[in-house]
């Protein structure tokens, strides 16, 4: 078997894969956006000392890890709509299962940054006398977040590579415009390639603008390896 | 909390129970088309000659260009002054569904009509029957199905054609190995590549893929067909005047006299987007189809009369499907019986465990390869000195986290073994477990590292300071603490190489996921089905989740701020 890239041109790269290329990127910012934005009040709710708040971020935390994404993806999908009386679209239905779905995750991440900073800096906080809502808007979790950004990283890395799960309810991302662009071509293995070439790139180029991102918003004056 | 859970629960079953009553209470979808101005056309991205992209957003193909005529047709009838065509991919696995929620009007895929299926949508006069048959390489000798006898025979997850296969080795006492592509192409695939003998699948499918190859020559379609099926497009259910309208617009069709030069347009000239010619002759039974227009089910093709389903068993949730034999789709006695009768004629339960099994085999191979190398490296790039190791590490970690996982298993099935002939001898099990490994591996090491790079730096000086050497200081001070810091994360990832274990569906291993899909398509009881292995994942990936949490617990440094404190050193 050699391969045969000679079908690969530039009206093929708009007609088949940009539009793919798109949407998962929009996907992945948006649910990086707001998981962190979710999972950050997952993570307080966690480390809340309710139980009528912790308890159920708990269960929401463990189910949505517990669960495969493509089967919370195709549930949401296939159920809501039945629910609701009405059809909701792939990619409504996939932005808000991303979302739901990673918020568990970064929660976690979070709530781990939270408690890797010493006790000194929250009890340091009160000690000046700002409410605990004060201490965790203004001291803890802008180190904690600064700390967790490798980690939080990654998971948006993972994350990227996620989005091409959406196959499963039909909704048009990066790798299956390749997979689209190897069938009605017949050059599968060449697609494949051509795929994980474009991925190593987005997932590597991605990992070093956050690093240097991170570096730019590190705590000055502080000990840092 | 529970109590909420609870109802919602309830709702969420009572929802499911309607959810069949419920395409009665939607309006009706010719008075949506006309107050809408819209109809939905439901279409496929790949399904040969029948329905695919043509790229940015277009679709075509046999079954979409007639829906587009139907639909022209359609604005006729309503006299609507514009009516505006929307695409919605559909795949096998959502079709059904966006059908009878009203997503997509019609469906104008590659669907096969069925008794089964007719309990939950409707089709359209048939103009389009399959021939299921089999593709092999034109030097294999292998001449009819009588000849497949201790050969390897692929067809693709999610068709009736794995059923097909399943009762043609039974009714022809045929021993054969059978493996599953994820797709057509993968199928096809398998059978270029040499792992497979056998290709069975609809002769449309078989002839668009040779006639797609690098040497078309080299395959061959023989045998008498498996099946004859009627692919259809379909529509909801209890919505009579829309059906009448579509089958008047067939009848239309054929009546014009547009049929043949349909088929010839897009099964016999070359179509886009590549100029590639399907090549599949019209056959007696399409042409018995045109003429005598219906809408009757594959079971009255193979002349079988299909079990009467008791009416109330086709509405609401019905869990006995787990009870059914995948021979015979009849409801057997053995359900829970774990002897001989289990081996000779499995029940769908036989086999969502015998599934469970190689999910758990995938995972475990994968996590044992994931915690040495993973943990192995993650430490080893902490380690002063040896800069070249350390770069190739590096290298190596960031090739595997930054490729998806189903885009390397690809990679390692198909493409390594051109290059390194000997990756062909291990089973696909062992391909995906060494994938799955290697890409969780990266994601451990670097989690292994981030919790070394975490230790307070006073402790590898004082280390140092004692007189320990590299690996004496690693092996008392630094894992020992590190080891515990990195226990949440690994409980991550362990999760989810419970989790990304479904990829081995791609490469033919019989797990969950692919019992999931194989069996939704043949019982037509996706919720049941989804539900069941939705609740098997969890029960999983929940039992690590604690297993680990305990070893977390039981192996925390004793102190004051235990837990805490070995990640000060952050700050």
């Amino acid at each position: 078997m050699n391969l045969d890239f000679s079908f690969y041109n530039w009206a093929i790269v708009s007609d088949y894969l940009l539009k793919g290329f798109i949407f998962s990127l929009k996907l992945t910012g948006s649910t990086t956006v707001f998981g962190i934005l979710i999972g950050t009040l997952l993570a307080l709710a966690k480390l809340s000392k309710h139980a009528w708040l912790s308890r159920p971020a708990i269960l929401y935390i463990n189910l949505m890890r517990a669960i495969p994404l493509v089967m919370l993806i195709l549930w949401f999908y296939l159920l809501v709509p039945l629910m609701l009386g009405r059809p909701i679209g792939a990619e409504p239905s996939a932005y808000i299962t991303f979302t739901a779905f990673e918020a568990a995750f970064f929660a976690e991440i979070i709530r781990s940054g939270i408690q890797a900073l010493p006790p000194g800096q929250s009890m340091a906080g009160l000690a000046l006398g700002m409410s605990p809502l004060q201490t965790m808007r203004l001291i803890v979790l802008p180190q904690a977040l600064r700390h967790m950004i490798p980690v939080l990283l990654t998971q948006v890395i993972i994350l990227f590579q996620d989005t091409s799960l959406v196959y499963a309810i039909g909704a048009y991302d990066l790798l299956k415009g390749f997979e689209t662009l190897g069938k009605n071509f017949g050059r599968p293995v060449e697609a494949y390639l051509l795929a994980a070439a474009v991925y190593f790139l987005v997932c590597f180029l991605l990992a070093r603008c956050i690093l240097f991102v991170k570096l730019r918003l590190s705590v000055k004056g502080l000990a840092h390896d | 909390m529970l109590g909420h859970f609870l109802s919602f629960c309830l709702q969420l079953y009572l929802s499911l129970c309607a959810s069949r009553a419920q395409a009665a209470e939607q309006p009706h979808t010719l008075d949506k088309i006309k107050s809408t101005h819209t109809i939905s056309l439901g279409v496929r991205d790949s399904s040969g000659a029948l329905s695919f992209t043509t790229g940015n957003g277009n679709y075509d193909g046999y079954h979409v260009e007639i829906c587009r005529l139907i639909a022209a047709d359609i604005q006729k009838q309503l006299g609507l002054r514009s009516l505006k065509i929307k695409y919605v991919p559909l795949t096998s696995q959502n079709r059904i569904p966006l059908i009878q929620n009203g997503t997509a009007d019609l469906d104008c895929g590659s669907t096969t009509n069925s008794a089964a299926r007719q309990r939950d949508v409707a089709f359209a006069n048939t103009l389009f029957v399959e021939e299921v048959r089999i593709a092999v390489k034109a030097n294999s000798g292998i001449q009819s199905i009588s000849d497949l006898n201790g050969k390897k025979v692929v067809s693709t997850t999610g068709t009736t054609a794995v059923q097909l296969l399943r009762q043609a080795g039974r009714g022809h006492g045929l021993q054969f190995e059978a493996v599953f592509g994820k797709d057509h192409a993968d199928s096809f695939l398998l059978l270029e590549s040499g792992r497979a003998d056998a290709f069975v699948m609809d002769a449309s499918i078989l002839s668009g893929n040779i006639a797609n190859a690098k040497i078309p020559s080299d395959f061959r379609i023989v045998g008498d067909p498996l099946s004859i099926e009627p692919i259809g497009i379909m529509m909801r259910r209890d919505d009579p005047a829309f059906k009448s309208a579509v089958n008047a617009a067939i009848a239309g069709l054929i009546a014009a006299g547009r049929m043949p030069k349909l088929w010839d347009k897009w099964f016999l000239q070359p179509i886009p987007p590549s100029g590639r010619v399907i090549g599949l002759p019209l056959s007696e039974n399409t042409k018995a189809a045109w003429a005598n227009p219906n809408d009757k089910p594959a079971e009255d093709y193979r002349g079988v009369k299909p079990a009467a389903e008791s009416a109330e068993n086709s509405r609401g949730l019905d869990w006995q499907v787990f009870c059914k034999s995948t021979l015979t789709g009849k409801r057997v006695d053995h359900c829970f019986a774990f002897d001989q009768a289990r081996s000779k004629d499995p029940t769908y339960l036989t086999w969502l465990l015998n599934a469970w099994k190689w999910t758990l085999v995938v995972s475990s191979l994968a996590l044992v390869i994931a915690l040495s190398l993973g943990l192995t490296v993650g430490a080893l790039r902490t380690v002063p000195g040896i800069p070249v190791t350390k770069r190739v590490l590096a290298a190596g970690v960031e090739l595997f986290r930054n490729i998806p996982i189903l885009v390397q298993v690809f990679i390692w099935y198909y493409v390594l073994p051109i290059f390194l002939p000997f990756l062909k001898a291990f089973p696909s099990y062992i391909v995906v477990a060494v994938a799955l490994g290697l890409f969780t591996a990266a994601r451990l090491a670097e989690q292994m590292r981030a919790g070394i790079l975490a230790l307070p730096r006073g402790q590898i000086q004082a280390a140092k300071a004692l007189g320990l050497s590299t690996l004496q200081s690693y092996r008392y001070v630094i894992m020992p603490v590190a080891l515990r810091i990195i226990i949440p994360p690994l409980t991550s990832e362990s999760m989810n190489i419970v989790k990304n274990s479904a990829i081995a569906f791609v490469v033919s291993v019989p797990e969950l996921t692919m019992f999931a899909m194989q069996a939704q398509e043949e019982t037509a009881r996706g919720v049941e089905i989804y539900a069941a292995v939705t609740f098997v994942y969890a029960l999983t990936a929940l039992t690590i989740n604690r297993a680990l949490g305990w070893i977390e617990r039981h192996t925390q440094i004793p102190g004051p701020s235990s837990g805490n404190s070995a990640t000060q050193g952050a700050v």
